[in-house]
């Protein structure tokens, strides 16, 4: 558990900047070469890279081998845990609908044996 | 542009139900507090409303209390109340998110459209928060959920 509240604590800081988040919805349509990113975003290639390096010691990229173009890779793991946090939530209200069930079903008991009763 | 960026953070949950009652039935059963506070939330818990204001702009703050005793302090805000047919409520304290319930009539049931949406990047900042003071109720249920997965998966 400690590990997993770890993990999703660098993913949310990892994705608490505008441009990481401009490189993952680049990253969604297919890997890119750091030099197309520097040009569809608009930013320096240093500023950049440090952004890179942020997203990928958070798991959310992983980089290619070839030393000249360094393609970027979008990784789902840290967003597949985030939504699965969010997912808990369906849980619950499919507990709440079963309970807004059973009072319905009460409810309309009553009205029945009212009108029965008159 | 921005739109589509953040589109990458946009996470909802959607979820239907059909109840056999009358729409207007379940719609009261929204509206009306002495109703809602009887069913709303997981199995377990009750409710203490503080606040109740369903019209638009109102405010609905409570205390959920769990099975456990813990007790969740909520604070809603009402956007829109459109009767008998739809509801959108948005989750103002931490972690925000909006609630739209859509009302159906199938003949004599209901059937209801429930979706949460989490919005960005807000949000990740509260979850964040609420991760770091350890709510191990949501923790553990994520835990629950993770080893579900996996049990599928494999």
């Amino acid at each position: 558990m400690v590990n997993l509240v770890k993990s999703l604590d660098t993913t949310f800081s990892a994705l608490s900047h505008p441009v990481r988040r401009k490189v993952l919805a680049r990253l969604r349509r297919g890997e890119a070469p750091v030099k197309e990113l520097v040009e569809s975003i608009a930013i320096s290639g240093p500023a950049l890279t440090k952004h890179l390096q942020i997203l990928e010691r958070a798991g959310l990229i992983t980089r290619g081998r070839d030393a000249q173009r360094r393609p970027c890779r979008l990784c789902v793991k840290p967003m597949r845990e985030i939504d699965a946090w969010m997912e808990s939530y369906r849980e619950m209200w499919e507990e709440s609908f079963d309970r807004l069930e059973v009072h319905l079903k009460a409810k309309q008991e009553k009205q029945r044996s009212g009108k029965d009763g008159k | 542009m921005a739109n589509e960026y953040d589109d990458v953070l946009r996470r909802e949950i959607v979820t239907t139900r059909v109840f056999d009652a009358p729409r207007a039935m379940v719609f009261e059963a929204w509206t009306d507090p002495e109703q809602l506070k009887v069913w709303w939330g997981p199995r377990g818990f009750s409710n203490t409303f503080h606040e109740f204001e369903m019209k638009p702009g109102g405010t609905w703050r409570f205390t959920m209390h769990g099975p456990n005793g813990t007790n969740y302090e909520n604070e809603c805000r009402i956007v829109e109340i459109t009767p008998p047919e739809r509801i959108v409520i948005e989750h103002v304290s931490p972690p925000k998110f909006r609630l739209t319930a859509i009302f159906d009539e199938l003949g004599t049931k209901t059937k209801l459209t429930f979706r949460q949406l989490f919005e960005s990047p807000e949000v990740y900042g509260q979850i964040k928060r609420l991760a770091g003071q350890g709510n191990e109720d949501n923790l553990d249920r994520l835990a629950n959920f993770l080893a579900e997965l996996k049990t599928k998966k494999c």
